[in-house]
């Protein structure tokens, strides 16, 4: 029954997670937010899913759900390694792509800063102050 | 307690979440923007998997797939991202090593270098 | 601890929409590139799906074969086209409008020849009634492998299967004929690239943790085939992929040095080797070929034994043969055939 209510909770969390990974990948206004809310995020999430798919199946203590536990665990880890690698391989490659910034002036209409930053956004290249 | 009806309103909110994060990969700006959905997707579809296994009570055959599934979309994320980065770099503006046989036919465009030799960092927006 | 497995309706209403969107987004992008990343993720989702309806050896297979490796070809071999797609002349509109339209009727006519098809899960379909009940019945006791896909993949159907890794053969040898140069003097400049100079710490510290439990696990895969959802060409294709990430995470180089061209292309003879030698040594013990009985008095054990034996031996041979031709293919295609600089 503990367990149960164990699993559930951690189930949920994880959902949780995945819920603001969502909205941030959908609502935010740049590539490189984007990218954070995605990687950590994500692998968060999954982190916590896991773990509840893996308490789940420890209920009963038998030598072949230790087993499939141990294979989830080892999954848990790989994901832990690999999805912030390869998150940072992506954002490294947003960067030497120059992916355009997001500035707050690039939000408002009608301001002086519309036009440069439009222009920019067009063009690909950095606003002034941020290059190099 | 029966956890099955639980465990299916989590793969279905899941794959309801991968449906939202599908708008990125269809209205991404840039092209990175759609690999960052991909991978969302791809990462996500692993925990479906197990839940899978779990709903039908099965999760030792689905295991090994699952891992299989995290090893390879780990890289085709890794691809992708090198991929970027190589084009990213502007092409050298003298070409040393283009040496071309003398039997060679008419003379064959290069469409990429010279692009990418002009307007360097072009965002690609397709 | 089983319920009752039966498919969820809402599960594959969700899948399918989402296969759907992936499809058309795919389509219509303009960038070829974007293309290929959008039906990576559609081969995600088919791989879900099926894995839902059960096919997990499918869903292994669509998810290491589609999923990485297509993607991973697509990516190195767009360095070298031209990514764009451009407005073609008037003269061309045509022929593609006329494409289209028989595109259409050929599409209809097909869809329409599947409602002669039986229903989905029927079980008096023909191949229900007459040929899954002899192999479910009979596989186990006849080849000593629970697992009844790999005992109709390796023995009951090994034909097939040989030749599936003949073509594979074929495929690595086509791109390499086409594709390898040795001497810079004949090459026409394709895409001049400039050598990479950093070496990622992040990546490279992943890639020593990830690849040599990646390379146990594909091995595992490999042998774990007659027990579980996986067998020759899954863990073949793992296998394979470890050394492409060993070269996106360093340099085409760094992994050359380690699985040089003339061992990749003596892997990828030595796996159909494997294969087809097995099967004539069986036709020369006086059975058919690829009959794995005959084996028996070879090895000293019961005839089922060395049926399982056999499908051991020939998964094997499948698996070297992909790993191969995997590597080979991605060294080929990535370098543009000169092997100088992949991804």
């Amino acid at each position: 029954m503990i367990s149960d209510i164990l699993v559930i909770i951690v189930m949920v969390t994880g959902l949780l997670f995945f819920v603001a990974t969502t909205v941030g990948i959908i609502r935010f206004p740049d590539f490189y937010s984007r990218v954070h809310a995605a990687g950590k995020g994500d692998t968060l999430s999954t982190t916590l899913f896991l773990g509840g798919a893996i308490l789940f199946i420890m209920r009963d203590f038998s030598w072949d759900a230790m087993l499939t536990a141990g294979k989830l665990l080892l999954i848990v880890f790989y994901i832990f390694i690999a999805s912030p690698t390869a998150t940072h391989a992506i954002i490294d490659a947003g960067y030497e792509f120059r992916v355009p910034y997001w500035t707050r002036s690039s939000d408002k209409k009608g301001t002086e800063g519309d036009e440069a930053n439009e222009e920019n956004m067009d063009n690909g290249f950095y606003p002034e102050d941020l290059k190099g | 307690m029966n956890l099955e009806p639980f465990f299916i309103a989590m793969a279905v909110a899941i794959l309801f979440l991968m449906l939202c994060n599908l708008y990125r990969v269809v209205a991404g700006p840039t092209v990175i923007d759609r690999m960052l959905g991909v991978n969302v997707i791809g990462i996500k579809t692993t925990v479906l998997i197990v839940l899978i296994g779990i709903i039908d009570g099965r999760v030792e055959m689905f295991i090994d797939i699952t891992l299989a599934y995290a090893l390879l979309n780990f890289i085709t994320t890794l691809a992708a991202a090198r991929f970027y980065q190589r084009i990213s770099q502007p092409a050298p503006s003298e070409p040393e090593e283009a040496l071309v046989a003398p039997s060679a036919g008419p003379e064959v465009e290069d469409v990429d270098a010279p692009e990418a030799a002009s307007d360097p960092g072009r965002k690609e927006t397709p | 601890m089983t319920w009752d497995a039966s498919l969820l309706w809402q599960f594959d209403i969700l899948v399918l929409v989402m296969m759907v969107i992936c499809a058309v987004t795919a389509l219509a992008l303009q960038g070829l590139l974007s293309s290929a990343i959008v039906t990576g993720a559609y081969s995600f989702l088919i791989c879900l799906m099926w894995t839902h309806m059960m096919a997990v050896d499918v869903a292994f297979t669509e998810a290491a074969v589609g999923a990485a490796i297509s993607t991973v070809i697509f990516l190195g071999t767009a360095q070298y086209i031209n990514r764009w797609i451009k407005k073609d002349p008037p003269r061309e509109q045509g022929i593609k409008q006329l494409t289209l339209v028989i595109g259409v009727i050929c599409a209809v006519m097909m869809l329409s020849a599947t409602r002669d098809l039986p229903d989905w899960a029927d079980p008096a379909s023909p191949a229900s009634t007459h040929l899954s009940p002899g192999y479910i019945e009979q596989g186990y006791h006849e080849t000593a492998t629970p697992n009844v896909v790999t005992a109709v993949l390796a023995d009951y159907r090994g034909y097939d299967t040989m030749f599936e890794a003949v073509v594979v053969f074929a495929a690595a040898l086509v791109v390499m004929v086409l594709l390898r140069r040795t001497s810079h003097k004949h090459r026409k400049v394709l895409h001049l690239r400039p050598k990479r100079e950093g070496r990622d710490t992040v990546l490279r510290g992943a890639a020593q943790s990830i690849i040599p439990v990646m390379q146990i696990f594909a091995l595992y895969v490999l042998f774990h085939g007659h027990y579980s959802p996986g067998g020759g060409f899954q863990g073949g294709v793992i296998f394979g992929a470890s050394f492409i990430l060993l070269a996106l995470c360093y340099n085409l180089k760094f992994s050359m040095n380690r699985f040089r061209e003339h061992l990749v292309l003596w892997c990828c003879a030595c796996g159909v080797l494997l294969y087809a030698g097995i099967g004539a040594a069986c036709l020369g013990l006086g059975w058919n070929f690829l009959g794995y009985a005959a084996l028996a008095d070879l090895l000293g054990v019961s005839g089922k034994m060395a049926r399982s034996y056999g499908i051991l031996a020939v998964e094997i041979g499948v698996g070297i043969t992909v790993m191969a031709v995997m590597v080979s293919l991605y060294y080929d295609l990535a370098s543009g055939g000169d092997l100088e600089e992949g991804l």
